[in-house]
């Protein structure tokens, strides 16, 4: 199956089970979960199912063209649905049979990990899914985005599109798969991929990452201050890519990534929250939509519970914010960290 | 098959269910049992087949989708105590605990669970006597109280209690069958399951490790009717994911193990780990290798499938070049293989993977986990060769490009601080200066290195490796791995002395520079560790005892700093607090309060004040003192400033009695204090104790004359004082 065919397949795949199939975004990202696709749509009690690539760029993962199993930039296939539905596993086994994974052939294996996207807020529990040893889904409950609960709760499918289809294809390095026939991945890619590792571990001005960084994260807050929550989460992504480069370029030491990734999870809550607010003054448009249409009294409960649950949440965060106040200035009761 | 009648094991007759406030429960006794029994109030109509009585095997599975393997092992370890706990809460006799449980189930079985609750004969407390009778003659609370309970007035009794005479009436509540409480009893011990992590799914509000997908609950042959998370309960199962998809039907709980065995399941995870282990070892013989014993290794693959199938892939001998440490850590952290060894305990190049399915082709499944692996070492050796074209001492000089920390500048700059501080302290510590600087020199350079960038947990032990390639002496290599240790409260201090320098130099620089730039822990939050580096330094200088002052220490450490001004004050308390959580784990943290409020900022002479006092309160002469320490309490109504004793003063012989003893007492304790003999001190102290009793006897401390009050007071602060030398008793005795 050719590289093309297996994005091809699993869209259809996707759109045939009531996916939107949507469109990657225009700037860098690190994962398609940070496409608002998912990570915006996944907040508030709006149903939502979508698919999509997203390419994703990861600057410390290059290798100069000469790693034949990492890439500074790739490709994500990206699943988001919400609620997660309670056959979630089967449909996701079912679209690796789509692709000629079979379960009797291949040893498919769900293992622990834990998800958490520290700059975007975000946590939720799942697997990596092995085929044969090979990890190539990163499945996830999400539990919260943007510090914010999720309720419904999502499930989300990452399918890593490369190495997939090197399992299928059985190549050894990813710059010789066939993309369509008679084009390799490394006719695509392999130039670029030599050039954006030169450029991220030794060109990129560290200085002039840094200053945009700084700017970024400033006129983010004068979006959100405006009210332009999409505008302020694309501030969001900038800086995210840029402390990405400047992480790949060494010139955060691990002391300081903290506080950068603390600095862009800022950013991510205000949007979130921000977000949140707009869809609540429009009504939730899409608790009605696509054969979905609750009951009228049914989506008002639904709503009640939400914000409810949502005060409830926003309370005792406030209650815990206040306890590690009062905590922090008595250092009797400190307890020593392991 | 239903069991005869009888059996019952009895196992929690007699326990005593909980009951409310102004109650008390008991079971009734079997005579009292076959009386209500003879009444015709045992069986509910329709109930009398023989086949139908007698206790029965109780089944519970819960079906979800993946756990983790940790939890897994949490999960079936708290089972059985949960389980039999609400069995004992409800009254219902029951046989033995069996649980299993895979990657996708949790089961527990218990035999013989007793038909139904015994009777319960319970006294019921109503209002007081005043209240429930007027002049002989029951009140309306009387008759509220007696139709409550459901008795004649004429029924009720009174009783003696220690708060005077209530009115009891005594009922007998009947005891369910156990079909009708289980339901209830089940949900709440699958409530009760408790998860490091725990997550919701779709629209649920429940949380449970991972998704329930299905419940299989048996009494008997019958299903028992319950249901959790919108799941109701049924007489199926389901085999493993891909080899036995279909629901199965468990006719009855003594079938559960046949019937997964029937479907590549071994519910039970002591069979799956032998198998395992058997597999290995003749996988062991087949490849003429051995793996690196790793029994976490195994408990978590044993977690991580239904079914075990171990198969033996390999890898190319190039990679071997790669430091063990990275090899072995790719394979066990990343996939979960068992690494192996050959020839004398040299790493082989196969590995054991443990597969979940008993796929078609075991071939095509080991090709692709080589492959995998195959990639992961790759990667690895590429990081190896490209770090060592730089070398470890070109790439200490990138570091002044890695920030360490916004206000304290570069990594650069912590090293040189920490090469200043390390050479400074190596005397100390019996190191060498000049090594110390070498080793802080380089300690940081594997920070840049490709392989730690990759591998995080390697920092330090890639340091190691480089340097020996780099032609660096064993003691500086080996001191760049134990710079960083302890990494935790239990773990290891490093076995060097240039090592342990380098650790306590970097630890208080961190500490110092971060407090400095106000990065003060709150809360449970300590981004900086800085914690963790206290802990650090305070249990190297003690398990070295090296007795030091911290503020000297830290006066050292702060005056290299130039970025930002530490507040001594500020790092040395810092310090003394965690050193106060260190000592309280080896005394009280009564004692440790005691000692260092009498001051002193030397961990290792606070930690033998400490010892002493913690032996001398074990000491018969110590009961008696406590109350001579509480006596001396008196002194927190005097004025802070006592002034010196006048022995023209005194007006009996108690005063000058004890002004004696002290002061024959208090060359011997300096002396002894001096010499850091503190248990000999306390015994010298202890002997003050009589004068001091007899002071406290005959003389009146707060005398109206101003002058006898004054000199009395100061010759108490004076002993006082000497007792501080040691520690604050009065801190332990009040």
């Amino acid at each position: 199956m050719n590289f093309q065919d297996v994005f091809l397949t699993l869209q259809r795949f996707w759109a045939d089970r009531e996916c939107l199939v949507v469109q990657p975004y225009d700037l860098e990202m690190g994962a398609g979960t940070f496409n608002p696709a998912t990570f915006l749509r996944s907040l508030g009690p709006e149903p939502w199912r979508a698919a999509y690539v997203e390419p994703s760029r990861r600057p410390t993962d290059g290798r100069y063209g000469e790693n034949p199993n990492r890439l500074g930039h790739y490709y994500q296939f990206q699943v988001l649905l919400k609620p997660s539905p309670d056959n979630v596993q089967e449909l996701y086994l079912d679209s690796l049979r789509a692709l000629g994974i079979d379960p009797l052939v291949h040893d498919l294996r769900f293992v622990e990990d834990d998800w958490e996207s520290p700059t975007l807020g975000a946590w939720g529990l799942g697997w990596e899914v092995w085929a044969d040893g090979m990890e190539i889904t990163q499945f996830t409950y999400f539990q919260q985005a943007g510090g914010i609960e999720m309720d419904p709760v999502c499930a989300e499918l990452t399918y890593g599109l490369e190495r997939i289809t090197m399992f299928l294809q059985g190549t050894d390095s990813v710059y010789d798969l066939q993309w369509a026939p008679g084009v390799t991945y490394g006719q695509i890619h392999h130039q670029d991929e030599v050039e954006r590792s030169k450029y991220s571990f030794e060109v990129a001005d560290i200085d002039m990452h840094f200053t945009q960084f700084d700017q970024c994260e400033a006129e983010g807050r004068r979006a959100i201050e405006a009210g332009c929550a999409m505008a302020a989460y694309d501030c969001t992504l900038r800086c995210s890519h840029l402390f990405n480069v400047l992480d790949a370029r060494g010139a955060i030491s691990v002391t300081e990534r903290q506080r950068f990734i603390l600095r862009v999870r800022e950013m991510a809550f205000a949007v979130a929250n921000s977000y949140l607010d707009l869809r609540r003054t429009l009504n939730y448009p899409l608790l009605g939509e696509e054969g979905k249409v609750r009951a009228d009294a049914e989506r008002a409960a639904l709503k009640t519970a939400f914000e409810k649950r949502q005060k409830k949440a926003l309370k005792k965060a406030a209650k815990a914010a206040a306890k590690a106040k009062k905590q922090g200035s008595d250092s009797s009761k400190e307890v020593p960290d392991a | 098959m239903p069991k005869g009648p009888s059996q019952n094991k009895s196992s929690n007759q007699g326990v005593d269910a909980p009951g409310s406030r102004g109650t008390t429960r008991r079971i009734l006794s079997d005579m009292q049992r076959e009386e209500t029994k003879r009444a015709g109030m045992q069986r509910r109509p329709g109930r009398s087949s023989y086949f139908e009585t007698g206790p029965k095997d109780l089944l519970l599975e819960l079906g979800t989708e993946e756990i983790p393997a940790a939890e897994l092992d949490r999960s079936l370890a708290a089972l059985p105590k949960l389980v039999t706990d609400k069995l004992s809460e409800a009254r219902l006799a029951h046989g033995d605990v069996t649980v299993w449980g895979t990657p996708r189930r949790l089961a527990v079985r218990v035999a013989d669970v007793a038909e139904r609750q015994p009777d319960l004969e319970e006294e019921l407390t109503g209002p007081p006597e005043r209240v429930a009778f007027a002049d002989g003659v029951p009140t309306k609370a009387a008759e509220k109280f007696a139709e409550k309970v459901g008795v004649a007035v004429s029924d009720l009794v009174l009783v003696e209690t220690p708060k005077g005479r209530y009115v009891t009436a005594g009922r007998v509540v009947k005891g369910d069958d156990a079909d009708a409480v289980l339901p209830e009893l089940l949900v709440s011990v699958i409530k009760a399951l408790a998860f490091r992590k725990s997550m919701r799914w779709a629209e649920r509000p429940e949380r449970f490790v991972r998704p329930l997908r299905w419940l299989l609950c048996l009494l008997g042959d019958g299903v028992l009717e319950l249901e959790y998370a919108g799941v109701r309960a049924a007489d199926t199962t389901r085999g493993h994911r891909f080899e036995a998809p279909d629901p199965v039907r468990v006719a009855s709980p003594a079938d559960y193990e046949a019937v997964l065995a029937g479907a590549a399941v071994m519910p039970d995870p002591a069979a799956r780990r032998a198998l395992i282990q058997e597999q290995i070892a003749a996988l062991e013989v087949e490849h003429d290798a051995k793996i690196i014993p790793d029994d976490r290794l195994l408990d978590e693959v044993t977690n991580l499938v239904e079914k075990p199938t171990a198969v033996c892939g390999v890898f190319d001998e190039s990679y071997l070049a790669v430091p063990r440490e990275v090899i072995v850590s790719a394979m066990r952290g990343h996939q979960r293989y068992f690494a192996m060894v050959r020839d004398h305990g040299r790493l082989a190049n196969c590995f054991i993977t443990v597969l979940g399915t008993q796929v078609r082709d075991l071939d095509v499944a080991v090709r692709g986990n080589q492959r995998v692996l195959a990639a992961r070492l790759a990667d690895a050796r590429f990081f190896w060769d490209e770090d060592l074209k730089v070398g470890l001492s070109e790439g200490a000089k990138k570091l002044d490009k890695v920030v360490f920390q916004a206000k304290l500048g570069t990594v650069a700059e912590k090293v040189a601080r920490i090469s200043d501080l390390g050479a400074a302290l190596a005397p100390i510590f019996g190191a060498d200066a000049d090594t110390v600087r070498t080793a802080a020199g380089i300690c940081k350079a594997d920070l840049v290195t490709h392989m730690v960038g990759e591998f995080p947990d390697l920092q330090g032990v890639m340091g190691h490796h480089y340097a020996l390639a780099a032609g660096e002496d064993a003691v500086v290599a080996d001191a760049i791995v134990e710079h960083y240790l302890p990494k935790g409260a239990l773990d290891a201090l490093p076995a060097g002395d240039v090592g342990a320098t380098l650790s306590v130099a970097d630890r208080l620089d961190t500490l110092v520079g971060c407090l400095g730039a106000g990065l003060k822990p709150k809360g449970g939050g300590d981004p900086y560790g800085l914690r963790r580096a206290a802990l650090g330094t305070l249990r190297i200088l003690l398990e070295r005892e090296i007795g030091v002052s911290l503020r000297e220490l830290v006066g050292e450490a702060a005056g290299l700093h130039s970025r930002v001004t530490p507040d001594v004050d500020e790092a040395v308390a810092f310090l003394l607090e965690r050193l106060r959580g260190l000592l309280a784990d080896t005394a009280t943290a009564e004692i440790v309060g005691a000692v260092m409020s009498a001051g002193g900022d030397d961990p290792v002479d606070l930690a033998r004040r400490v010892a002493a006092v913690y032996a001398f309160g074990r000491t018969p002469e110590y009961g008696a003192l406590a109350t001579t320490f509480r006596r001396m309490n008196i002194l927190k109504q005097a004025d802070t400033d006592v002034g010196e004793v006048n022995p023209d003063h005194f007006q009996g012989d108690a005063e000058r009695a004890l002004y004696d003893a002290l002061d024959k007492a208090r060359d011997r304790v300096n002396d002894l204090v001096a010499e850091r003999r503190y248990e000999d001190a306390l015994t010298v102290l202890a002997g003050l104790r009589p004068p001091v009793d007899t002071f406290f006897d005959d003389v009146k401390v707060m005398d109206d004359d101003a002058t006898l009050r004054a000199n009395r007071l100061a010759l108490l602060a004076a002993v006082d004082r000497l007792y501080r030398r040691v520690a604050d008793f009065k801190m332990i005795a009040s």
